[in-house]
């Protein structure tokens, strides 16, 4: 590939990410450019094609997020780290599935180097399923609201209007009693709560 | 101790950066102080950066979905309504044997090819009707639309001779008809990036299989097998990837 238009895309693509107001198109662009070459990488390993769409998904997740809390420090292009954390992801699942042998002990001779910040986010099944359960005891009201304002990064006037709240300073009431109210969750479960802290704060 | 409701109050309102400067300071000072109010502060902050997460988490599960929408909609398509009829059943049943056996000829078939039986069954020629670019036939477009491969070979090859990336195609693609599989690997790979890049990894995996370099050939053709909006999708099938496969 022409070296110019992949540096180029890269720039595209990570300012996307960034910007958390475009960053759904953002990932349909990881998608579209590099799930194929990844979900192969496992396939030409021993995976089937679910397996590469499974590892691509969680690898998707841990670079967005990567990219999006300053992790990701643009030392490797997109490509070569996306490859870096699909061998690992996939090499662990080698691992975990007992056949880490003969194809595996060649594939793990292949293995990148990763930072260890992102190595950190591949392993995280357990914690988004714990996570994904507390999300929904929270509420849907509740999630849009404060998912509206933590991630999407959208104002309180934006929101109260969005979601029919009267006006601002209620919208504001109800994300204080929310965030408290999710915090509370998540201390009441001391194994989630220690898990999401290994996830999502640097090493 | 739980926190007041002020307390709590501040906490969030810091950790949304709406606190001013000397209600920051103050805050900060009790922060280095009060252990129970730093604790409430993580707590507030873990419960903000999971939110981050868990919102990330349905977005790229969202756009697997819509990636993977093409081959879903594809097969219920072919999912017609069938009525069947009783007296089919021992027609069935014939033709499941037939089936069976032409499976197994199939098989033995596709892993019993040679790299040039592979490629000669993948090949097909290309067409210059869907051409994308210039409305203009160069000397090379013309050549290769009248079959004259070594002609648009010689003129590709020609010194200083600059070519367009659909020109660089053809001479690569007339390299394949020549059974210069290698020369047209070389010209065919500068393509990836480009308006032909999707045609050019399909040929140049052929000029590889003809190589006998298949595990470089799959490199090329397992991507277009996984994107259903590839260009050549329709062509790489399973089998054609078994069929790769069992060259190594």
């Amino acid at each position: 590939m022409n070296k110019g238009s992949t540096i180029d895309t890269d720039i595209e693509l990570l300012a996307l990410l960034r910007d958390r107001r475009r960053a759904g198109e953002g990932i349909a662009r990881l998608y579209a450019t590099y799930a194929a070459d990844m979900a192969a990488l496992v396939q030409r390993h021993g995976g089937t094609y679910d397996d590469g769409q499974d590892v691509f998904q969680e690898v998707a997740l841990a670079f967005v997020y990567s990219v999006q809390d300053g992790r990701y420090r643009e030392e490797s292009g997109i490509r070569t780290f996306l490859f870096a954390m699909t061998r690992n992801k996939w090499f662990n699942e080698l691992r975990r599935r007992g056949r880490a042998q003969d194809r595996a002990a060649i594939f793990e001779q292949e293995r990148d180097a990763l930072p260890e910040s992102a190595t950190q986010l591949l392993e995280h099944k357990e914690a988004s399923a714990g996570l994904q359960a507390t999300l929904e005891r929270l509420g849907a009201g509740c999630r849009e609201l404060l998912t509206g304002f933590y991630y999407a990064e959208r104002s309180m006037r934006e929101l109260a209007a969005d979601l029919g709240l009267g006006s601002e300073q209620v919208a504001r009431n109800k994300k204080h009693r929310c965030l408290k109210k999710l915090s509370e969750l998540i201390e009441s479960e001391p194994a989630l709560a220690q898990q999401l802290k290994n996830l999502l704060y640097a090493p | 101790m739980p926190l007041s409701d002020t307390d709590e109050e501040l906490l969030i309102r810091y950790l949304d950066g709406a606190l001013d400067p000397a209600e920051e300071a103050s805050l900060q000072t009790r922060l280095r102080q009060e252990p129970e109010l730093q604790a409430g502060y993580e707590r507030l902050r873990l419960a903000a950066r999971a939110l981050h997460w868990g919102a990330l988490n349905e977005q790229v599960a969202a756009a697997r979905r819509q990636h993977e929408a093409i081959p879903a909609e594809a097969t219920a398509r072919k999912e017609a309504p069938v009525r069947p009829l009783r007296w089919l059943r021992p027609a069935l049943a014939a033709a499941a044997v037939l089936a069976g056996l032409w499976i197994g000829i199939r098989w033995y078939d596709s892993t019993h090819l040679t790299p040039n039986q592979v490629y000669t069954r993948h090949f097909i020629n290309y067409d210059l009707s869907a051409q994308r670019g210039s409305d203009t036939a160069s000397p090379i477009e013309a050549a290769y639309a009248q079959e004259k491969y070594g002609q648009a070979y010689a003129l590709g090859k020609e010194p200083n001779s600059r070519l367009s990336p659909q020109q660089r195609l053809l001479v690569g693609l007339s390299a394949l008809h020549l059974n210069r599989a290698s020369e047209a690997a070389a010209l065919l790979q500068p393509l990836e990036g480009g308006p032909f890049a999707e045609d050019a990894a399909y040929y140049r995996a052929l000029a590889l299989i003809k190589l006998k370099r298949p595990l470089e050939a799959l490199d090329l053709l397992l991507p277009i097998r996984n994107n259903p909006a590839h260009l050549y999708h329709g062509r790489v099938t399973e089998e054609m990837i078994r069929q790769v496969q069992t060259l190594d």
